[in-house]
């Protein structure tokens, strides 16, 4: 049995020179999946590097400059941090969704999307938000988060970096934003498809999907606004984006047929609020 | 009676809420090893050869086992499974080697370092596939088992375990009479029990020879008689204990780690060796509730009445069928659901695949084979233009109705008719949508419906199976009350507990169930499944407390100086009818009577107790006509649902479940038992389901294989008892454990037919599933 | 192998660990507080659930290590000697166990809950124990025991 070691640094540029120098090691925040992948030894980290003694990680704040949501802020501290719910609804929505409320309390945002997953549930939602991420590597640098996903549970990330924290853009005046998630039961599970909407009248449109292709999805359709078919032209704009498979939870042609649907679903749901 | 019907909470509840109590999960002993298996990646691969010298050489391992050292077989009915895999493995996940070592991370280790070189042979998964007369033999030498004759009806040479046949009048010529005729295929898939405690099980080989067992078990006298034939060694030299078990669901019934780990620790020095399965193994290697294909032809007359019906059931026993067979046979004799039909042939083949193998859970093939019955039976009533209701009243079991395998139903046997009468009228069958409520369904594209559907269920043991009791009295005239039958949460110690306060005449609360279950203190039990233990552990139990009784009167009679007849007891005391001031406590007869000058009489009271099945007879092989069941506990479900058409999700808004119970024993606990079975029911039939790819299980954890959870609930679940006393049950009872997840799906699927006109052949009904059945109406 | 101090029920141990060790093992297996059980292993079933700082997590999915520093609460450190906290008679009460193996991990939830939301509603409540699978009870007298007891602390204001 290979040992493990475990650090728990204070300081961002050292977690980085640690990371940098050990391939083996593994950055730590909720755990939540890694815990999972190291006991089905999908992987095995010869280190691990918490970063939750890093102070900055815990940063949570609103302001003109939008959500910032530090690596180590768990999705119920999100959840229940008051401006995400009146700003963020659809990122409320997501995090409602995601998996239990014991993990919730453990898991992070941040953590969500570094594993990458076609189904992580704040990603589809952040991805139409315009979300992006702030990168420690030799220095901290700013990524978009559209730019985050390059495979199945693969990300842009170098050796050696870690995300610190992402900003939500402030929502402009009027946004709303909403998030379905169609699972194969009410309790928690993992999305079959992931439907997310973003939609101000000031001429946005987005529209972010999970597990319907190998990476979350975003359509851009600021342009259709104007559209009397707006919806038709943008649920065969988002049908022509994804490529879903068949897996133990759903087969592709369901979810063709339910991204059809919450697509439908979200603008109709959007659009009535925003004219509220 | 103020005690029995009464509400009494389980005697064990603060053991529970605070975590003292102790599952086989939480038990240490001093030098003990840990064991963990290798399984075998193909569903159906030769052995050729097995390298364990690696693993051996890692220090901390002290035993590495293979299939060929440890030649044992084990089995309840048919012995065919061995503890290790011989030869060849049978399914994906069937244990090929086993290592102990001093900690569980060194024998993960260890089992990593075994190398194995397989033959994969060509695997059959379809059970009517694996009944083609060129389909692999997942058992060549089926010939050579031992089996209960007479009972089951192996095939050599082919893949069936057992063919049951069961044969009513004549079904060709009650075809030639129906009006109609309706043939359907149903099916269920494989599912997992998913005890919470998974399973586990710790022994110790003793250098004197003897075994001490403690584990997760059901049934501690079933493992011992079972461990014992397998090993050839004397039931005196294996003592079985079970402490708290974390849910059974028959998957706990007979024998299962015990073994391995029993051979495990004689190679390993006679150290204890302890096993817990993780969760993956649960689904994966422990055994699981069988699949079953059925086809139904049922003929009927224009005014709806069933004149023949003709039925196949291939269960798809997976690897091994020890306990499957006796599946194969329940679902046969139970097989057209409780209604009198004059012509009925049923064929039951249990039989081998190379999936993960099958075993007892809660409902024992009912739920199965009543998903096809009670479909079948609202095709039928639609077919013919008639209500599901009406149509069921006409063919349901009377008192005078003569069931599929001869028994005369009597106004003693219980009531269906009842059953279904009260479930309808709960859940408001028969009442009309409003113009609004039609409107709102149009609008959301949210549709509601209602559905009915009855249920049997017996339990299916053995002709001879008998239970024994004691009660001992403790010097204050407290009773301890020892029994064997094993309590996992359904609450049938408490219920005994009522039984005997209530036969004893003094409070529940002086009576202590001892929990510790011990082969070697305990008087025997068969085992703890099929809703028998209340019924024949209450018959033992109020069989002690008489035989008590009578002691404590011979002692009275001869201090109170008047004859035995004439002697009462009540409110703690034996008392002269006649004259209630003239008494003896139970207390002061309790370890003896001492008279003032010293002298004694009696001595420590114990009563004993016991009941047998009563007039049970074999089936008759070739019409199964006999006498199969000690007592018929019946059902029905109502259940309103709404549908999502535009997802295919059911939510289920209420279910009512009405039983015939004969008498509640303890109401509170009769309720729980119907809330839990109903949820396990509903699981069955939305969400759960083993699927696999060319063999290989995908449904290995919770991430796959959901379960329901608190956010799945009905709305409301609404229990209903009919008390038709049952002559011989304890205060007229019959079990109610396994029966309220029965019917569950078929009355689901039936109501997905009344509200949308769609029928659903296969559970789960996944919204995906229900979704494509709707679209695909057009 | 780290040396750790772990401050479990109000007391602290000095531990010294293999560094991949879970929460939940080192419970179960150093402290010997076998109160927390393990269902799966992997963040499914809640029958691990402990508190951490007043938070109900699951400790198979937390590394010992990382709860250095942190007050762990396990139902073992819930009743006080024999008088029982007002969420276990809740769970007597309405009999809101079978085989009580998923009971402790529930209990642990649902304190953790209560703390933070102390008058849920009833989708609430099932929202907060959907992370505890119970294979017994159907949930029903769990969601029972959960709403009787939010609306006897509203009554008497007690909290134990
Ligand atoms: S054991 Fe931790 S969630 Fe199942
Ligand atoms: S009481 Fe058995 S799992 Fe909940």
């Amino acid at each position: 049995m290979a040992a493990l070691e475990y650090i728990k640094p204070t300081d961002s540029i050292e977690a980085y020179n640690i990371l940098k120098n050990n391939p083996g090691a593994k950055v730590i925040a909720g755990g939540t999946d890694l815990m999972v992948m190291m006991r089905n030894e999908s992987i095995k980290p010869e280190c691990i590097v918490d970063i939750k003694g890093i102070e900055a990680t815990h940063i949570l704040r609103f302001d003109e400059n939008g959500l910032y949501i530090g690596a180590s802020c768990t999705a119920n501290e999100v959840m229940n941090f008051g401006p995400v719910k009146e700003y963020y609804p659809g990122l409320y929505d997501a995090l409602k969704g995601l998996a239990t409320y014991q993990v919730r309390n453990r898991a992070t945002v941040v953590g969500n999307l570094c594993n990458a997953s076609p189904a992580a549930d704040t990603a589809p939602v952040l991805l139409a938000m315009g979300a992006y991420l702030d990168i420690q590597g030799p220095a901290v640098w700013q990524k978009p988060l559209l730019e985050f996903f390059t495979g199945v549970k693969k990300n842009s990330l170098s050796q050696g970096e870690f995300v610190q924290g992402l900003t939500v853009p402030r929502p402009e005046p009027g946004e709303k934003s909403i998030y379905y998630k169609k699972g194969r039961i009410k309790g928690a599970d993992l999305s079959i498809v992931g439907v997310a909407g973003v939609f101000s009248r000031k001429g946005k449109l987005r529209i972010g999907l999970g597990s319907v292709y190998t990476t979350p999805v975003l359509v851009v359709a600021d342009d259709l606004l104007d559209k009397d078919d707006l919806k038709d032209r943008l649920v065969e704009r988002v049908l022509n984006s994804i490529n879903p498979i068949t897996d133990t939870r759903a087969s592709r042609e369901y979810r063709i047929d339910m991204t059809r649907y919450y697509t439908f679903k979200v603008a109709e749901d959007l659009m009535r609020e925003a004219s509220i | 009676m103020d005690i029995i019907g009464s509400s009494v909470h389980r005697i064990e509840s603060v053991e529970k809420v605070t975590g003292e109590a102790r599952y086989t999960h939480d038990i240490k002993m001093e030098g003990m090893l840990y064991a963990r298996i290798l399984t075998s990646p193909y569903p159906h691969a030769k052995i050729l050869s097995i390298d364990t010298s690696r693993a051996k050489e890692l220090p901390g391992v002290f035993a590495v086992l293979t299939g060929e050292e440890i030649p044992y077989k084990v089995g309840l009915y048919m012995v065919d499974k061995p503890v290790l895999a011989q030869g060849k493995a049978r399914y994906q996940g069937e244990p090929v080697a086993a290592v102990a070592a001093v900690t569980e991370e060194i024998a993960r280790e260890a089992v990593k370092l075994i190398r194995v070189e397989y033959e994969p042979v060509q695997p059959v998964f379809d059970p009517v596939e694996a009944l083609k007369p060129d389909a692999p033999l997942v058992h060549e030498k089926l010939g050579e088992y031992s089996y209960v004759k007479g009972v089951f009806f192996p095939e050599p040479g082919t893949n069936v375990a057992s063919h049951i046949k069961i044969r009513k009048g004549n079904v060709f010529e009650g075809f030639a009479k129906a009006d109609r005729i309706i043939e359907n295929d149903f099916y269920l898939p494989q599912v997992n029990h998913v005890p919470l405690e998974t399973h586990s099980s710790i022994a110790r080989w003793g250098k004197n020879g003897e075994i001490e067992i403690w584990t997760s078990a059901q049934s501690p006298f079933a493992v011992r008689n079972l461990l014992s034939v397998s090993l050839g060694i004397s039931p005196a030299k294996i003592r079985v204990h079970v402490p708290y078990v974390g849910g059974g669901f028959g998957g706990k019934a007979g024998i299962h780690l015990e073994p391995l780990v029993a051979c495990l620790s004689k190679a390993a020095d006679n150290r204890p060796v302890k096993i817990v399965a993780t969760r993956e193994e649960e689904f994966n290697t422990l055994p699981v509730r069988q699949g079953l294909k059925a086809h139904i032809k049922t003929g009927v007359t224009k005014e709806g009445r069933i004149v023949a019906e003709e039925i196949n059931y291939y269960w798809d026993a997976g690897s091994y069928a020890d306990y499957g067979v006796n599946i194969g046979r329940a679902g046969a004799y139970a097989g057209a659901g409780p209604y009198d039909i004059d012509n009925v042939s049923i064929d039951s083949y249990t039989i081998y695949t190379n999936h993960v193998f099958g075993t007892a859970y809660r409902g024992f093939g009912h739920l199965e084979v009543l998903w096809a019955i009670e479909r079948q039976m609202d095709i039928a009533a639609h077919e013919l233009g008639m209500d599901p209701y009406d149509f069921r009243m006409k063919n349901l079991l009377r008192p005078g109705s003569i069931t599929i395998t001869g028994e005369k139903i009597n106004e003693n046997t219980g009531s269906v008719i009842k059953c279904l009468e009260a479930a309808a009228k709960e859940i408001g069958w028969g009442k009309p949508k409003t113009e609004e409520e039609l409107e709102e369904e149009k609008n959301t594209g949210r549709v509601r419906g209602k559905g009915l559907a009855v249920l049997h269920k017996a339990p299916a043991m053995p002709t001879n199976t008998g239970c024994a009791a004691i009660l001992k009295f403790n010097d204050d005239g407290t009773i301890n009350l020892l029994v064997s039958g094993v309590d996992y949460g359904q609450g049938t110690y408490t219920t005994l507990a009522m039984v005997a306060a209530e036969q004893m005449k003094m409070p529940v609360e002086k009576i202590k169930v001892v929990y510790d279950n011990d082969t070697d203190m305990m008087p025997y039990d068969w085992q703890t499944v099929a809703s028998r233990f209340t019924f024949m552990g209450g018959n033992a139990v109020i069989r002690a407390a008489d035989d008590l009784i009578n002691q404590m009167k011979d002692v009275a009679s001869r201090v109170l100086r008047a004859p035995k007849e004439e002697l009462e007891i009540g409110n703690e005391r034996i008392y002269i009818k006649h004259n209630p001031d003239e008494y003896l406590t139970y207390r002061q007869v309790a370890l003896g009577y001492t008279y003032p000058n010293g002298n004694a009489i009696g001595g420590p009271l114990i009563g004993r107790g016991m009941y047998i099945a009563q007039g049970l007879t074999n089936l008759d092989p070739k019409t199964g006509q006999g006498l199969p069941a000690i007592d018929w506990t019946y059902g029905a479900h109502g259940v309103e649902i709404e549908i999502d058409t535009n997802t295919g999700d059911i939510r289920v808004l209420k279910i009512v479940s009405a039983f015939d119970v004969g008498k509640v024993l303890n109401k509170e606990l009769c309720e729980e038992q119907v809330v839990g079975g109903v949820l396990q029911g509903l699981g069955a039939a939305i969400c759960e389901q083993y699927l696999y790819r060319d063999g290989v299980l995908l449904t290995r954890t919770f991430t796959d294989y959901k379960v329901p959870t608190s956010m799945d609930v009905p709305d409301e679940i609404f229990p209903i008892f009919i008390e038709t006393p049952q002559l011989d049950g304890p205060f007229g009872a019959r079990g109610v454990a396994e029966h309220p997840m029965i019917s569950v799906p078929s009355a689901i699927g039936n109501a997905v037919y009344n509200a949308t006109g769609v029928n659903i052949y296969e559970v789960p009904m996944t919204p995906e599933k229900v979704y494509f059945a709707l679209k695909n109406r057009a | 192998m780290k040396d750790i101090i772990l401050k479990v029920n109000g007391r602290k141990y000095n531990l010294r660990i293999d560094e991949s060790m879970t929460l939940l093992k080192v419970l179960r297996e150093e402290l010997e507080l076998t109160g927390t059980k393990e269902g799966c292993g992997e963040g499914e079933c809640g029958a691990c659930t402990v508190l951490m700082d007043g938070k109900a997590v699951n400790s198979c999915l937390v590394l010992a290590c990382e709860a250095e520093g942190h007050d762990i609460t396990t139902i073992e450190g819930l009743a006080d000697g024999e008088l029982l906290s007002d969420i276990q008679e809740a769970f007597i009460e309405h009999q809101a166990f079978q085989c009580g193996f998923c009971t402790p991990g529930m209990i642990m939830t649902i304190k953790g809950f209560l703390d933070e939301n102390p008058n849920p509603t009833e989708d609430e409540i099932e929202e907060a124990i959907a992370g505890n699978l119970c294979r017994c009870t159907g949930y029903k007298p769990i969601v029972a025991a959960v709403k009787d007891l939010v609306e006897r602390r509203g009554n008497d204001g007690y909290n134990r």
